[in-house]
């Protein structure tokens, strides 16, 4: 309820949340992007446009990139695919030996903040925030303050299109196992487009989060390769964002 | 003299119309060339289009675009962001704020542009800024509009190429203003 993206986007979304591991050979497509040169776009062979990240060697953040997707996924929520490729021999553009793949979801997407939205517009938009309120609580993301990663785009019909990328400060980047304080000022006091969420999406979101039991937080930590996550660390991943997923409601509501 | 190496940035500025595409077409918009003398003087200049043809902007999504009926008021905007950054980085934070945006940003070094630039007398600075005023025409050259779509119904009549007049351009030169600072110290 919360995605809403062309059919050919979303039928790919779902191919990635089947399959981590992308054996696709891809074209560098442009230069690297972003102030820290940290992501190449990139021309799959499929048609499809994505950005390969990092663009520099970061322990890490490949695992942090997919475990997002396919957590966000798995809740139904908007953000950007992503599959994990190790082929990054013989490109124009020296990569790491892995990569997170990180697919472009809207055709026109324009920076959020860049982009000045009816009352209208702002009510179509909260109840998705809302949302990604409480799964960024949940997995401790700390790039998406005040709508950055973010983009928009507005739909001939009139209705509004969001998608939200970049997760390599989540999860495990901030905190370990055992999951540290969940209570931070930006959960209970959210600005932004995330302020004033809808208690009842909040609600929803949490009993989606809770009904995830422990065994498919742990298969999906066991997906990652071990040269992306160890089985150790996975296994503890799991757990904390387990405990974390607990405590939400004490915390958001 | 300057005391450390003069650098020339040539930013070009595109609209691609499909993200998700790797083989969308990509709308020419403009270029932003910028060059520092660190600690002395920086100069940032902005040429790009006016307006897009018509096959052009049925590409453009206006509801979410709307800036691009317009689109050197949409680039001024942008040049705006980078003059008010540190100085070199125009095209940097351009791409920082429009990251992953179809506002592409491609960046080229061209700091050989500046190897005989002399700024320590007006003279020698209106001379710099005049190859750099040429230098922004001539990457304006190359903006060009997207090919119209060959009609595919019956024989696809043979279409000139847009003449320079469909493609009026502006010249916007910002960067004076940094030298007349430093000309009034003390």
């Amino acid at each position: 309820m919360w995605r809403s993206f062309e059919p050919h986007v979303e039928r790919f979304a779902s191919a990635c949340a089947s399959q981590a591991v992308s054996t696709d050979r891809f074209s560098i497509s442009g230069p690297p992007a972003g102030g820290g040169s940290t992501a190449v776009p990139v021309a799959m062979p499929s048609g499809l446009a994505a950005y390969a990240k990092p663009a520099r060697a970061q322990p890490g953040d490949v695992a942090r990139e997919w475990l997002a997707f396919m957590l966000g996924y798995r809740v139904g929520l908007p953000l950007a695919s992503v599959q994990i490729s190790r082929e990054t021999a013989n490109l124009t553009f020296p990569l790491p030996p892995v990569v997170a793949l990180s697919y472009n979801m809207l055709a026109q997407g324009r920076p959020f903040g860049q982009l000045t939205l009816s009352p209208q517009e702002q009510d179509a938009a909260r109840p998705i925030f809302s949302a990604m309120h409480a799964f960024h609580a949940w997995i401790d993301d700390h790039d998406h303050f005040g709508g950055a990663n973010t983009h928009i785009e507005r739909m001939p019909d009139g209705s509004i299109q969001l998608s939200f990328f970049d997760y390599s400060f989540s999860l495990t980047h901030q905190w370990g196992p055992p999951a540290s304080p969940i209570h931070r000022n930006e959960w209970k006091h959210p600005t932004g487009p995330y302020a004033n969420p809808d208690p009842l999406v909040i609600n929803r979101v949490i009993d989606l989060i809770q009904q995830i039991p422990l065994t498919d937080l742990q298969s999906v930590a066991g997906t990652l390769p071990p040269d992306c996550m160890s089985a150790g660390d996975g296994a503890a991943l799991a757990a904390a964002l387990h405990q974390r997923g607990q405590q939400l409601k004490a915390v958001l509501t | 003299m300057a005391s450390l190496p003069a650098k020339a940035r040539e930013s070009r500025l595109s609209f691609c119309t499909d993200m998700t595409k790797s083989s969308a077409s990509v709308i020419p918009l403009g270029y932003m060339l910028e060059a520092v003398w660190p600690d002395e003087a920086r100069w940032l200049g902005l040429i790009g289009r006016t307006k897009l043809m018509g096959h052009e902007l049925e590409l453009v999504n206006l509801a979410t675009w709307p800036d691009l009926e317009k689109p050197f008021t949409f680039l001024d905007k942008v040049f705006d962001q980078g003059w008010g950054g540190e100085w070199g980085n125009a095209g940097v934070i351009a791409q920082s704020v429009w990251l992953r945006s179809p506002l592409l940003v491609v960046i080229d070094d061209n700091d050989d542009l500046l190897k005989e630039a002399e700024i320590d007398s007006e003279a020698g600075w209106t001379s710099v800024t005049d190859m750099l005023a040429a230098r922004l025409t001539m990457l304006g050259q190359k903006l060009r509009p997207l090919m119209p779509p060959t009609p595919s119904v019956g024989l696809a009549p043979i279409r000139p190429f847009p003449r320079r007049a469909d493609i009026p351009l502006r010249f916007a030169p910002h960067g004076r203003r940094m030298f007349e600072e430093f000309a009034n110290v003390a």
